[in-house]
């Protein structure tokens, strides 16, 4: 019981990372708040973080998986700042962060 | 039961909790425990140095950067009911995708997983600096590249947003 629940045990982490993807892209495809948006990205790269960790530790080079973490987390850091100013900046311009009504660039 | 399956399972929760949360403020709340609870897995897997940066950037920086932005929208709410009516079907899609995965997809790639071998690569033996100075060079240059085009980007907006 303890060895399937362990950062070792590929099926089980990857199962849970794929759960967290599913979450993650589900509310990317339909939430219709821009912040709630970026939450579930956030959410899908948590699922590839732990689906990284896992891997590391499974193949007895868990440093490696260390150093790629570190440079996903702080790309990430970026990718959540400059969404965030996209999203404070679409609601100033338009008034919403509805996706579906951010029409400014219609042609 | 290990500490790693609260932990994950935990992380699982979260995860829907911030989605299903009404107001986006609790939800960057809720993000922010998810960050924990990864930190603390990476911890628990002998990754310090992840561990630290996830803490420090995900739970503190990140979080930070979306309660500014609930604050300053401070719209979250009027989006809730129809955001609520959608993502009260998650739990049970959820569900069916796990049993799918957990039922039909997990005995499938068995062999693959069990078929990992530990690394006997140049880095097998690095510390995560040597790994990251001197293997992964390219993507640190990538990495700077990254931070400078995201400081340009918001410093552009926002000044945007000063001159109207």
């Amino acid at each position: 019981m303890n060895s399937l629940f362990t950062p070792e045990n590929l099926q089980f982490n990857y199962f849970a990372a794929l759960m967290m993807f599913f979450i993650g892209v589900y509310t990317m495809a339909a939430s219709r708040n821009l912040i709630r948006l970026l939450i579930g990205l956030e959410i899908t790269s948590k699922g590839c973080m732990l689906a990284f960790l896992a891997a590391g530790c499974a193949a007895g080079n868990i440093n490696a998986a260390q150093a790629l973490l570190m440079i996903m987390i702080s790309v990430e850091a970026v990718v959540v700042a400059v969404g965030l100013v996209l999203i404070i900046r679409a609601f100033r311009q338009q008034g919403n962060i509805d996706p579906t009504k951010l029409s400014g660039l219609k042609g | 039961m290990s500490l790693h399956l609260f932990l994950v399972a935990g992380m699982i929760i979260c995860s829907l909790a911030a989605v299903m949360a009404k107001r986006t403020i609790h939800a960057a709340i809720l993000l922010a425990l998810l960050s924990i609870l990864l930190s603390a897995v990476m911890f628990t897997a002998n990754a310090p140095w992840a561990g630290v940066f996830e803490l420090s950037v995900c739970a503190g920086l990140i979080t930070v950067l979306f309660a500014a932005a609930a604050s300053m929208i401070g719209r979250g709410e009027s989006y809730a009911k129809r955001e609520a009516r959608i993502f009260l079907w998650l739990p049970l899609a959820l569900l069916v995708f796990g049993l799918i995965v957990w039922g039909v997809a997990g005995p499938v790639f068995a062999p693959l997983f069990n078929a990992v071998k530990p690394a006997a690569g140049a880095g097998a033996l690095m510390s995560a600096g040597d790994i990251i100075w001197k293997l992964r060079l390219p993507d640190l240059l990538g990495q700077l590249c990254i931070f400078v085009a995201g400081v340009l980007t918001v410093r552009t907006i926002l000044g945007e947003g000063k001159d109207e």
